[in-house]
């Protein structure tokens, strides 16, 4: 691993794991693939330095095409739960319902041109452009809604101690 | 934690990748959040489709025991009025 690449893994190694982490079944796992998003890293880091994204968005992407390369080769194995990912399935539903609930805390608190904005974009999917014409404003209006949206959102979820 | 679903995650759209890429960790977070509710959608489409599988069962099985009902109270009366059922039916009279 050259400098680069090292330094990479030295600052941003424990943000990938814990954006891994929550979205895999052990510890084990996602440190299986943060290496491996790592090791991809290494070989691609120097354009991606020229590029314009910012290293860990870029490292955060990486990670989740390796996470649905995982899953899509575990759909076609069709290799079964271990016993202790079925007893996690319950921690799951209940880590569901914690989200739902913050998420529910953070809408209410959210003026009501944000929280269509948020809702519309980041739940719903609908583009931008799409958001602007039905709530009669424009893209950049709505892009700064959002972003602010998110924060306060972002903001409710360490008040309630939640990291999705 | 959440399990991991194929969606069309926040990274894979464009729009949404760069107006958040200057801050990962708010990228991160709306990835998250995204993926938690397309999990609850997901969940709540399984068990919808449960349900509408259990109703139509239910209804078969129903509609079953109607015509099974009806198939031995025709039967019963065929019985009662001898031959005469038909003639019965269509007004006309029947030997006993």
């Amino acid at each position: 691993m050259d400098d680069l690449a090292a330094s990479a893994f030295r600052l941003h190694y424990d943000d990938v794991f814990r954006f891994v982490r929550r979205r895999t079944s052990s510890d084990d796992e996602a440190a299986e693939i943060t290496q491996s998003v790592f090791a991809q890293a290494a070989a691609r880091l120097d354009p991606v330095r020229q590029g314009s994204k910012p290293l860990l968005a870029w490292l955060y992407t990486v990670a989740q095409r390796r996470l649905v390369d995982e899953a899509r080769r575990r759909a076609r194995s069709g290799r079964t739960l271990p016993l202790e990912a079925v007893a996690e399935s319950s921690e799951e539903r209940r880590y569901g319902s914690e989200v739902a609930e913050a998420l529910r805390a953070a809408m209410a608190v959210l003026p009501a041109l944000q929280r269509d904005v948020v809702v519309l974009r980041l739940i719903e999917g609908r583009s931008f452009a799409e958001i602007a014409t039905t709530l009669a404003s424009t893209e950049a209006a709505c892009k700064m809604r959002f972003l602010r949206g998110l924060a306060v959102v972002r903001d409710v979820f360490e008040q309630e101690g939640i990291e999705p | 934690m959440s399990a991991f679903t194929v969606d069309r995650s926040v990274f894979e759209q464009d729009e949404l990748f760069e107006l958040l890429a200057d801050d990962p960790e708010l990228l991160a977070f709306a990835d998250a959040i995204a993926q938690t509710q397309a999990d609850a959608r997901a969940v709540t489409s399984r068990r919808h489709g449960y349900l509408g599988r259990l109703r139509a069962h239910t209804v078969l099985v129903v509609a079953a025991v109607l015509v099974g009902v009806l198939l031995a109270v025709g039967a019963t009366l065929a019985a009662t009025l001898g031959g005469g059922f038909s003639h019965w039916l269509s007004g006309t009279p029947g030997k006993r």
